[in-house]
C-alpha cells in the first residue's frame, strides 16, 4: 500500500498537476458562488475535456473543481441569501442575517474553515473507509451487487420530497429502460433502436448526463435575468477572517457532529450535500442551549453546522462510488463518468488493480481542500463580484461549452444531439417535478443491474433464494425495503401523535 | 400539477408500452440456460408499468392541497417567453453548425443569445455581448484545438 501512496504523492506533486489543482479550485468557486450553477454543472462542463489528458493530471483537476464548486456556493448564500448551490441552502438561514448585521466577514470565515474542517475531517473518513468497504465488497457475488442497485433505487425514492418517491422511481425506469436501447451482447439482438442505426451502440452516459443536468437548469436560470438580488457589501478585511479560526476550532463538538451527518448522508446513494446542510443545521439547533437564537445570525454554531456537513458530505459520496461503483450524489455521477471516459471502471477492484488511482484520488482530495482554504483568504473579493454577474452572458456561453464538450467525446455529432435530446427530456421532468438523478442512475446502473442478474440466476441455477438467503444480500434487499415501508408509516404514526394531544 | 402529473403518467406509460411491445420481436435465443434476452427488458418494463399505473391512481385518489398551482401557472412558467427563446435559439444553433460552420455558428449564438435575453439593450450590451462571444471562441480554440489537439465540430 505505502508504494500506492507515494506513487499518488508523486502524480499530484507534479508542478503542472498542483498548478491544475489550484486551477480547478479556482474555477469550481467561481462557478460554485454563481447562484444556479452547481458543482455537477461544473464537473460536467470539464469532464468531456479531460479526454485528451492522461488520468493521472485530470482526476486530481476534477477533484479540484468538485471541492471548489461546493465550497464555493456559501458566499452566494452569506451575502446574497440565495446559496450558489443547494449545499449552501442552510448556510443563507444564519449566514445572511449574520451579514446584514455588519459581520459579513465573520460570516464568511466561519463558514469557510468550517468547510475545509469537515471536508478534510470527510476526506479522512474516506481514507479509512473506502479500502475497508472495497476489501468487503472483493466478497461481493451477483447477487449483493443487484441487492445493492435495488437499495440505491429505494433509498432515492425514500429520500424523495413528500409525494414524490413513486415519481422518482418512474424516473428509475426510464433511465432502466434508456439503458436498454443498443445491442445485447449475449443474444446479439438490438433492442429499442427503431430501425436507427445509430442507437445500436446504446446512449453515451456523458451526453445523457449533461444534458439532464445543464439544459434544464440553464433553460430555469433565464428566469433570473434582470432579478437584481441585493448583494450585501462587505469591507473585506483578512485579519478579522483568519481571527475566526479560533472561533471554529473552539466548537470543535459542532464541527465534529455535523462532519459525521454530512458523512453518512453522503455515503447514502442519491443524496448528498443537498440534504446534509439542512440535517446539520436542524441537528445543531436541536442541540443548543439556545436554539432560540437560530436564525438570528447570532451563533457561530449555525453557520458552521451546514458548511461543515456540506463539505463533509463529498469524501462521503466518493466511499461508494470508487468502492461499489454507485455514486453517492449528482457530482459524483459525474465524477464516475470521468472516470469510464478513461476506461476504469470503480468499484472494488479499482483497489486491487489501480490502487495507485485510488491513491491520486484520495491525495488530490486533501490537496484541493488545502488550496480551497488558501485561495478563499484571497477569493472573497473575486467571488462577491462573481455573483452579480448577469446571467444572460454566461447561459449561452455554459450552453456552447457542454456542446463542445459533447462533441469532443467521440467527434460526432450524434453526441451533441443526444445532448439536446437528453436537455428536452430533462426539462420535461423539471416540469414535471420529477427528480432527474434516478433517470441518470438507472441508465448507469442499467447494464450493471442486468449483468449482475444473469450471473445470480446463471450461478443461482435460476433460482432467486440466494438473493434472500445470503447473509449480506438478505441484509441489503431487507434494508431497501425497510426504506420504502418505514418512511410512510412513521409519516401516518406522526401525524396521527400529533392530532391526538389535541 | 394534478394535470401535469397525470400528463407525465400518460406520456410514461405510453412509451413504456411501445417499449414493451417492440421487446416482443426478441428472440428468446441466449447462450446462457436460465435467462434470456427478453427477461430482464421485461422485468425492467413490467415493473416500469406497473410503477405507472401505481402512481396514476395515486394521483387521482389523492386531494389536491390548497396551495397547488394550477395547470396553466405550470405550464405558463414552464414555456415563458425567455425559456423558449433560448431553447429555440439553442436548437437552430446546433442544426446550423453543420451547413454554416462551428466557429460562426458559435460567434452569432452567442452573440445573439446574450442580445436577446438581456432585459435592457443598448450598444453597451452589444458591445459587450461581441467580447464575450469572441473571448469565448478564442478559449474554445486554444483549449481544443492548440492545447487538446482536437477537432471542432
Amino acid at each position: 500500500m505505502y508504494d500506492q501512496i507515494l506513487v499518488g504523492i508523486s502524480h499530484v506533486f507534479q508542478p503542472w498537476t498542483l498548478l491544475a489543482v489550484m486551477c480547478g479550485v479556482a474555477g469550481g468557486l467561481v462557478i460554485g458562488s454563481i447562484p444556479g450553477l452547481t458543482s455537477t454543472m461544473a464537473i460536467a462542463l470539464l469532464v468531456p475535456l479531460t479526454y485528451a489528458m492522461e488520468i493521472e493530471f485530470a482526476l486530481p483537476l476534477l477533484m479540484g473543481v468538485y471541492c471548489g464548486a461546493i465550497s464555493g456556493g456559501l458566499v452566494g448564500a452569506v451575502l446574497l441569501n440565495i446559496p450558489g448551490t443547494p449545499a449552501s441552502a442552510g448556510t443563507c438561514l444564519d449566514g445572511y442575517p449574520m451579514a446584514a448585521k455588519g459581520q459579513a466577514t465573520r460570516a464568511l470565515g466561519l463558514a469557510v474553515y468550517s468547510s475545509m474542517i469537515g471536508g478534510t475531517i470527510s476526506g479522512l473518513a474516506l481514507v479509512l473507509i473506502a479500502p475497508l468497504l472495497a476489501k468487503v465488497a472483493m466478497s461481493f457475488g451477483p447477487w449483493e451487487y443487484f441487492a445493492l442497485v435495488v437499495f440505491t433505487f429505494t433509498c432515492i425514492s425514500a429520500m424523495s420530497a413528500k409525494g414524490r418517491a413513486v415519481k422518482a422511481f418512474m424516473a428509475a425506469f426510464i433511465g432502466l429502460a434508456l439503458a436498454l436501447v443498443g445491442l445485447d451482447e449475449a443474444s446479439g439482438q438490438t433492442r429499442l433502436t427503431f430501425g436507427f442505426t445509430s442507437f445500436q451502440a446504446g446512449f453515451y452516459e456523458l451526453p445523457a448526463l449533461i444534458g439532464l443536468y445543464a439544459i434544464p437548469q440553464l433553460l430555469a436560470d433565464t428566469d433570473d435575468i434582470g432579478r437584481k438580488g441585493k448583494v450585501l457589501k462587505i469591507q473585506y478585511d483578512l485579519r478579522i477572517f483568519m481571527s475566526t479560526f479560533r472561533e471554529v476550532v473552539s466548537r470543535w463538538w459542532d464541527l465534529v457532529r455535523s462532519s459525521l451527518i454530512g458523512i453518512v448522508i453522503g455515503i447514502l446513494p442519491g443524496v448528498g450535500p443537498g440534504l446534509s446542510n439542512i440535517v446539520a443545521y436542524s441537528q445543531a439547533k436541536h442541540a443548543s442551549r439556545t436554539p432560540e437564537k437560530f436564525g438570528k445570525g447570532e451563533l457561530a454554531e449555525s453557520v458552521m453546522s451546514p458548511e461543515a456537513a456540506n463539505n463533509a458530505s463529498m469524501g462521503g459520496a466518493l466511499i461508494p462510488m470508487l468502492t461499489l461503483g454507485i455514486p453517492g450524489d449528482a457530482s459524483t455521477l459525474m465524477m464516475l463518468g470521468a472516470f469510464m471516459l478513461h476506461g476504469i471502471d470503480p468499484g472494488p477492484l479499482l483497489f486491487r488493480d489501480h490502487g495507485d488511482i485510488v491513491w491520486i484520488v484520495f491525495i488530490a482530495f486533501f490537496v484541493a481542500f488545502a488550496f480551497c482554504a488558501i485561495l478563499y483568504h484571497f477569493f472573497i473579493p473575486l467571488t462577491v463580484k462573481a455573483i452579480s454577474v448577469p446571467r444572460q452572458y454566461v447561459i449561452p456561453v455554459l450552453l456552447i461549452l457542454c456542446t463542445v464538450g459533447c462533441y469532443a467525446l467521440n467527434n460526432r455529432m450524434f453526441d451533441v444531439y443526444c445532448f439536446l435530446g437528453f436537455g428536452l427530456l430533462g426539462y420535461l421532468l423539471h416540469i414535471a417535478k420529477v427528480p432527474v438523478l434516478p433517470v441518470i442512475l438507472g441508465l448507469i446502473l442499467g447494464p450493471m443491474a442486468e449483468e449482475q442478474l444473469s450471473l445470480a440466476l446463471a450461478f443461482g441455477q435460476g433460482s432467486l433464494a440466494p438473493f434472500f438467503l445470503r447473509p449480506i444480500s438478505g441484509a441489503i434487499l431487507m434494508v431497501a425495503l425497510l426504506s420504502l415501508v418505514l418512511p410512510p408509516i412513521l409519516g401516518r404514526l406522526r401525524s396521527k401523535a400529533d392530532i391526538e394531544p389535541a | 400539477m394534478r394535470t401535469t402529473d397525470l400528463l407525465f403518467s400518460a406520456l410514461y406509460l405510453g412509451v413504456l408500452l411501445i417499449a414493451f411491445g417492440q421487446m416482443a420481436g426478441l428472440n428468446e435465443n441466449s447462450g446462457a440456460v436460465y435467462t434470456s434476452a427478453k427477461l430482464y427488458p421485461t422485468l425492467v418494463l413490467g415493473i416500469g408499468l406497473l410503477v405507472g399505473v401505481i402512481e396514476t391512481t395515486r394521483t387521482l385518489l389523492t386531494k389536491l392541497p390548497a396551495d397547488a398551482p394550477t395547470f396553466s401557472v405550470v405550464w405558463q412558467h414552464a414555456f415563458g417567453p425567455r425559456r423558449m427563446l433560448l431553447l429555440g435559439l439553442f436548437v437552430v444553433y446546433l442544426l446550423a453548425i453543420k451547413p454554416v460552420g462551428f466557429l460562426v455558428a458559435t460567434f452569432v449564438f452567442c452573440f445573439a443569445t446574450t442580445a436577446a435575453l438581456a432585459p435592457v439593450r443598448g450598444p453597451r450590451l452589444f458591445l459587450i455581448a461581441g467580447v464575450v462571444a469572441l473571448s469565448t471562441l478564442a478559449v474554445i480554440y486554444l483549449l481544443l484545438v492548440v492545447y487538446l489537439e482536437a477537432f471542432l465540430p
